[in-house]
């Protein structure tokens, strides 16, 4: 009766680890897609995560993006 | 012992089978993603499904075709121009053969075709979004590691150039929303969106701010009668 117990227990950690197993394969292999979508290194993307949304501009109308062009040819060497 | 082996192969049957098919319910959404088709109907029927899916078939053939043709002109005006008639004949965005590398990238050497062309799919993500979070997503896709270029250490040269052509890209998809909408003539776009993917070449092509910027006056004065119309979603 005892063996019998002890060994139902094992079957039931048994299928929870394996369950975990599933878990951690299907979330896991998504964050690894989701890194892949930008190609910046590791820290560039640790310390962009950090920015806050409210950082970002809004920049939706056109005149708007033609100054942002502007703005960023400068940079352009 | 044997009652326990029973035990222990139905349960590792009933996990595996869990773990795939939560895995195949996230693979048929990520594929539900990719298609830009929305009008699937779940309540419709099977049969009904096949009727309606071998309808669209035929009828995406036919479209694939009206696409190709658009490949036959030499002149990339002419072909811009025949894009944005289908656009507006079919009141679609234009999906591109998949043969061909967009307009931008052609006259790369294979290497840079290759990465523009994996860069111009990448952003394609971000025009789905709208303003703080598709400025975010530009400037995540161009590599920037702050909000803002002037504040970036390193790399300032081809992180604007990544930012620019993902802006470009931007005004571009506005001048195609309208010419699907009927706002905007497609001889008026054609000669705009040319105009962008000439900018959008001189960048790839690592060329000097001092040759760019007399092109975005040209782009500007093109734009200046359009921009109210396009910036009608804006609003």
């Amino acid at each position: 009766m005892q063996n019998k117990k002890r060994s139902t227990i094992t079957w039931i950690v048994a299928v929870i680890l394996i369950l975990l197993a599933g878990y951690f394969l299907i979330f896991g292999s998504n964050d690894i897609d989701d890194s892949n979508n930008y190609s910046g290194s590791q820290q560039e993307e640790e310390s962009i995560i950090e920015i806050d949304e409210s950082d970002y501009i809004e920049v939706e109308k056109t005149d708007d993006i033609l100054n942002e062009i502007d703005d960023s040819l400068n940079y352009f060497e | 012992m044997k009652k326990g082996l029973f035990i222990l192969t139905t349960s590792i049957v009933i996990s595996l089978l869990l773990v795939f098919s939560v895995i195949a319910a996230g693979s048929s959404t990520a594929a539900r993603s990719d298609t830009t088709n929305t009008d699937s109907d779940p309540t419709t029927n099977f049969e009904t499904n096949k009727r309606v899916n071998a309808a669209r078939q035929l009828n995406k053939a036919e479209k694939s075709i009206a696409r190709e043709a658009c490949e036959d002109s030499d002149n990339r005006r002419a072909r811009i121009k025949c894009r944005l008639d289908y656009i507006k004949e079919h009141k679609e965005e234009f999906e591109a053969p998949y043969s061909r590398a967009p307009e931008a990238c052609r006259k790369l050497d294979e290497g840079k075709k290759g990465k523009c062309v994996s860069f111009y799919k990448k952003s394609q993500a971000c025009y789905e979004k709208e303003g703080k979070l598709k400025n975010q997503c530009f400037k995540r896709l161009a590599n920037f590691a702050r909000a803002n270029l002037k504040d970036e250490a390193d790399e300032r040269n081809s992180k604007a150039r990544d930012y620019v052509i993902l802006l470009l890209y931007d005004i571009q998809e506005k001048i195609e929303h309208a010419i699907e909408n009927d706002r905007v003539n497609s001889d008026d776009g054609a000669d705009t969106i040319d105009k962008i993917v000439e900018i959008k070449q001189d960048i790839l092509d690592g060329k000097k701010k001092n040759e760019i910027k007399p092109k975005m006056q040209e782009l500007r004065s093109l734009l200046k009668d359009l921009k109210s119309t396009i910036d009608e979603d804006a609003e």
